[in-house]
């Protein structure tokens, strides 16, 4: 068992002493926002002084900001003040024993995207010992990078451990100010992963966050914070290939990552949390802010996702490219079938002299999905010499459903270059004809057509993901055509 | 192996086949001949399935079943293959992944396991040398970018590959020049044998040089007005559509 | 012109409209309603965002009346222009329906429905070809004070007409505010042609709506040549099977202008096409904006759209925003749009020097082209003409070129 399911066993044990009245068997804080929550949740955690500080002054932040409006999405209005912003893991009773007890529609599910049979446990939720195997892989695998001097651990566990690390970074990327998400996360975050790569050194392996699944039904305001010093690499990926069976629910997370001179961070996003049936009744509402600082010359930043659940998405994956000589990259491919609607997309701010970005967007809309890909790049006055490339292509299958182009751009610098294209089809009769003609069923058409269109991007992941990546995009599309 | 009986076609109400009977049987090979507009793509798409050909009379049967009731696919599984006049690019798509999926789908339908990488590799590498196709266009995206040559010696590649029961080949000369046919021919002459029927729909004659036919049939307004042998061809090449159909004025 | 009559803009909108017949109240109305509830655009209105209004918003102005374009040509056959104010005299029921054609205004636009006085109405009647094109000019003139100009124009084309309109709108830079509001009408078949030139149009907010029936064509040719803080939209609605509309546009900036051309093409029924090309170059510290939307509704089969927006930045104290979107809701489209912003290509003005073209001169051939290629689709010769002349003037070192093009 890692230390952080410890430590909040242990919290339950110790029961509330903020003046909320619960037993020590509640696993959530009772539904509301308000500043004893926030001190509530700090002290659950065992924070220090700064660390509170500055969730009340996010949370003041919050109260008074509005909810964002512009996105092209609707979603049922959210009451903040019924959501509960603190819930410890669920004790094991009540979750399945065994595969035997899951829903066997979800199973299915897996069995499509072949996903392995421990692995599938882990995301069914099963409770023994899968859960915490896969916990403790995770920390296996912690020995093995504190070798070479790589922390990874969770973000709790990071607050006890660096704090010096965690004060000096946290909220250096996303103020907590900076829109109304980001700061009710950074009033209420839960948990999330810590990553520090020291100078020079190359992660010897690609860091996931499978493990953390499981705690996602619990925490839904994860926190990330990813650093990257002088001249070092690090790939990591976060899968969120749970799908969930709920009511409509709120994902907030923030994710920060910094590069230093020469770093590079590749954070690789398939994202597939419950888009909620086929009428659009439930879903997760996934609001996250995610943003890389190429702080030092000559860094890189590269953002990879491939989108197919939720009900709502808006995420803008960005950089802001400081270093001179950095480097920016956003590949996306979103899918939304059914009644699901994302509007999604990147900011590209160029700073630093011979700072360059790349956007590929892919976005997939099927059924009555929605799909809006809304991008800003701005080169500033000093970004000499700065380039941007965009292409941003749309893929409609079906008379109903919609995808939208918004890009925003703001050039100030006379030497720099930018270019956007954009183009609009569908899957094409004859296209679906030519392969059926060949002997693959509709269904197996479309997916191998859908997967053509977003190779660009897909084939950025890694391996592993790109094989998931394209299951999913076949399962996710079922039921879209005929 | 086929036959086409007194089949009527309509593409948005209006008639294009009117009452086609066509036999073809195993290890023959019919050309269809006729100008612009008669019909010849319409009876090759109704033969493969495509939407928007609505059949008001007549039957075929295919093997023995009614080909008509089948899908796209299960045509293509059965053994029927369409040479595409225009074939359809696919971007992203690389060529040999896609061949593979199909391979594998009819297979599966036979109940055969399917080809692992390496055996799929050798008879793609094989198959290709039959139409000289270079390495290079296997890797590419389904016909995208490609010449109309390219595009042709593909379709012919794709056949050796699914190795059909019957092939209906539409315009597969057009476009192509004279080294081209020769290869494209020589590719669809490797694949004659006994147990397989062709069915070549062609504008000119001079792809039945290389593809010399059993039996011709010329095609005019929706209707087989003459049948023969390739001596029927040559006829046509020296007199024209113009010469058969004033040939059948009364 | 004294101080003692001058308001704000919203502060002049009565509380009551008693003059005109009722539709034309209710829709001055409608739009004053609008104003009261939504005032003018802050810099939180989206399609305002760079291009801040709010010295104009605040500021006070006299109303001037002179807000008639002239006709600067004779009146071709087949063509009647009349007054607006004596026709909704005369024979209000002609216009109704006809104005506001684009749905309830906004902003600028409202202010211009509900507080015009005068104007034109151009009529082409059915089956009538006019080849020879309309010239209208509105000179803005150099106040002392701070005048407002509300100039509203309407022109309708029957079905199988044929228009050409040149439209200028020229003057010196001064505190004059015009709004003007232009509304085409095209019935089924019709054609129209539409040159529009800013030639240091000062302080302007204008606005083109165009409503096209079956199988209407219409084609847009705008230059903006400097402007202190001009805001011009251009917007289309497809509203018939196989209309099409062809949207250009160049602008050329310098000093502290500011440029702002906005177009939004509403593909409404289907086998439409729509076709946009604007270009634009800033230097000095100016501020060029665009701004193109294409709307494909539900239902807007076969629709093809194409739109794309070049600029050149010249210098690094200047800004270009562009912002060109799609918004589709139906499937069997082709749709692309494209946006560049760089400076001049490097490889080509080496190429130039290499065959012994001065660089000021090599810059200069270069940067013309580059607008060039809008100008030309100017349909009216004389004013392709002087468009070409205006840019040779304006674009440094292109005197030059004279002797070479």
């Amino acid at each position: 068992m890692s230390a952080s399911t410890e430590q909040i066993d242990d919290i339950l044990k110790k029961g509330y002493d903020a003046g909320f009245v619960t037993d020590i068997e509640e696993e959530y804080a009772p539904p509301g926002l308000s500043e004893e929550i926030v001190r509530f949740i700090s002290k659950k955690k065992q924070e220090p002084e700064w660390l509170l500080e500055w969730r009340l002054k996010a949370y003041r932040r919050w109260l008074e900001m509005k909810e964002p409006t512009w996105a092209k999405v609707t979603y049922p209005k959210i009451d903040f003040q019924d959501i509960c912003y603190y819930a410890a893991p669920k004790t094991n009773e009540n979750a399945p024993k065994s595969l035997d007890e899951v829903d066997p529609e979800l199973l299915a599910t897996y069995e499509k995207l072949g996903i392995p049979l421990h692995e599938r446990e882990v995301l069914a939720g099963v409770a023994v010992d899968a859960v915490f195997d896969s916990v403790s892989v995770a920390t296996t695998f912690r020995d093995k990078l504190a070798e070479v001097g790589v922390i990874f651990m969770p973000f709790s566990e990071a607050v006890q451990e660096h704090p010096e690390l965690v004060k000096r970074y946290l909220g250096s990327v996303v103020p907590v100010s900076d829109n109304f998400y980001a700061a009710l996360n950074s009033a209420v975050f839960s948990d999330g992963s810590f990553v520090y790569i020291p100078k020079g050194v190359r992660c010897p392996m690609e860091l996931s966050t499978y493990f953390r699944i499981n705690a996602a039904k619990t925490g839904q305001f994860e926190r990330t914070l990813i650093i990257a010093d002088e001249g070092s690499y690090v790939s990591y990926l976060e899968g969120c290939t749970a799908p969930m069976r709920d009511e409509n629910q709120l994902h907030a997370a923030v994710v920060e990552l910094v590069t230093h001179e020469g770093a590079q961070i590749k954070y690789s996003t398939v994202q597939n949390w419950y888009p909620g049936d086929e009428n659009g009744k439930g879903g997760i509402l996934n609001f996250v802010t995610k943003r890389g600082l190429c702080e030092g010359a000559r860094s890189k930043i590269s953002w990879t996702q491939v989108e197919t659940g939720s009900a709502i998405t808006w995420k803008y994956p960005s950089c802001i490219l400081k270093g001179d000589d950095s480097v920016g990259e956003f590949y996306s491919v979103a899918l939304s079938n059914h009644r699901q609607q994302a509007d999604t997309g990147t900011k590209m701010i160029h700073l630093g002299k011979n700072t360059k970005s790349t956007i590929i967007s892919k976005g997939i809309s099927a059924g009555h999905g929605q799909q809006t890909y809304r991008g800003g790049v701005k080169i500033s006055r000093g970004a000499t010499n700065a380039r941007n490339y965009t292409q941003c292509d749309s893929l409609l299958i079906g008379d109903k459903c919609g995808a939208h182009t918004v890009p925003y751009v703001d050039v100030r610098n006379s030497s720099s270059k930018l270019e956007h294209e954009a183009t609009t089809s569908r899957i094409g009769e004859d296209q679906l004809f030519y392969c059926r003609q060949r002997g693959l069923s509709e269904e197996d058409a479309v997916s191998l057509i859908v997967n053509g269109f977003a190779k660009q991007v897909l084939k950025e992941l890694p391996m592993e993901f790109a094989v998931e990546a394209q299951k999913l995009l076949g399962v996710s599309l079922e039921g879209a055509v005929g | 192996m086929l036959k086409i009986e007194d089949l009527h076609v309509e593409v948005d109400g209006k008639p294009i086949l009117k009452g086609i009977n066509l036999e073809i049987e195993a290890g023959q090979v019919h050309a269809i001949m006729g100008p612009n507009g008669s019909g010849k793509s319409t009876l090759a798409y109704v033969l493969a399935g495509k939407d928007g050909y609505e059949v008001t009379k007549g039957r075929v049967l295919y093997k023995g079943q009614d080909l008509l009731e089948m899908a796209p696919e299960l045509r293509a599984a059965e053994g029927l293959f369409l040479g595409f006049q225009y074939p359809v690019a696919i971007p992203g798509v690389s060529n040999i992944y896609f061949l593979k999926a199909a391979v594998n789908a009819i297979r599966k339908h036979r109940g055969e396991d399917p080809l692992d990488a390496i055996d799929f590799m050798k008879l793609s590498k094989e198959k290709a040398a039959l139409v000289q196709l270079p390495d290079e266009l296997t890797k590419r995206s389904v016909n995208d970018g490609f010449s109309g040559g390219e595009k042709k010696r593909n379709e012919i590649f794709q056949m050796a590959m699914l190795e059909p029961s019957l092939a209906v080949l539409d315009e597969t000369d057009s476009g192509l020049d004279i080294d081209a046919l020769k290869v494209v021919a020589e590719g669809v002459n490797a694949l004659r044998g006994p147990d397989r029927a062709m069915l070549v729909i062609t504008h000119y004659q001079r792809l039945l040089d290389h593809i010399v036919p059993d039996v011709v049939h010329v095609l005019i307004d929706g209707q087989i007005v003459r049948t023969g042998d390739k001596g029927l061809a040559m006829q046509l090449e020296k007199e024209g559509y113009a010469g058969v159909r004033n040939a059948l004025q009364p | 012109m004294t101080n003692t009559n001058r308001q704000t803009l919203l502060g002049s909108l009565p509380t009551s409209f008693d003059k005109g017949p009722d539709w034309l109240r209710a829709l001055r109305g409608r739009a004053a309603e609008t104003l009261r509830e939504h005032g003018l655009p802050t810099k939180r209105t989206e399609a305002w965002r760079f291009t801040p209004v709010r010295s104009v918003v605040d500021a006070e102005f006299s109303r001037e009346e002179e807000g008639v374009p002239s006709l600067a040509s004779p009146l071709p056959d087949g063509v009647t222009a009349r007054s607006l104010r004596d026709v909704l005299r005369s024979e209000p029921e002609l216009l109704d329906g006809r104005l506001d054609l684009g749905g309830a205004p906004t902003h600028f636009a409202a202010l211009n429905t509900a507080l015009f006085d005068d104007g034109l109405w151009i009529d082409v009647p059915a089956g009538n070809v006019v080849e020879a094109p309309i010239e209208l000019a509105l000179a803005i003139t150099k106040s002392a004070g701070r005048g407002v100009v509300y100039s509203r124009v309407l022109v309708t084309v029957g079905d199988d007409a044929e228009l050409t309109l040149v439209e200028t709108y020229a003057g010196e830079e001064g505190g004059q505010l015009t709004n003007s509001v232009v509304e085409v009408d095209l019935g089924c078949n019709a054609k129209m042609s539409h040159v529009r030139v800013h030639e240091n149009a000062g302080f302007q907010v204008g606005r083109v709506d165009v409503r096209q029936a079956a199988d209407s064509a219409y084609r847009s040719t705008v230059v903006t040549l400097g402007g202190a803080l001009l805001r011009f939209d251009v917007r289309c609605l497809l509203q018939g099977k196989g209309a099409e509309c062809q949207l250009d546009g160049a602008y050329l900036i310098d000093g502290d202008d500011h440029v702002d051309h906005h177009t939004v093409v509403e593909h409404q029924a289907s086998h439409c096409r729509s076709e946009q090309t604007y270009r634009g170059i800033a230097s000095g510290k100016g501020t060029a904006v665009f701004d193109g939307i294409v709307i494909v509704h539900r239902g807007a089969q076969k629709t093809e759209a194409h739109q794309e927006n070049r600029n050149l930045l010249l210098s690094d104290m200047a800004t270009i925003h562009t912002k060109p979107h799609l918004e589709i809701d139906a499937d069997d489209v082709i749709c692309s749009h494209g946006a560049t912003v760089g400076s001049l290509d490097q490889d080509q003005l080496f190429y130039l020097r290499t065959r012994g073209i001065p660089e000021p001169l090599a810059n200069a051939m270069l940067t013309y082209a580059f607008l060039e290629s809008i100008v030309d689709r100017v349909i009216h010769e004389p004013t392709r003409a002087r468009m070409r002349e205006a840019l040779l003037t304006r674009i440094p070192h292109a005197e030059d070129i004279r002797g070479v093009t």
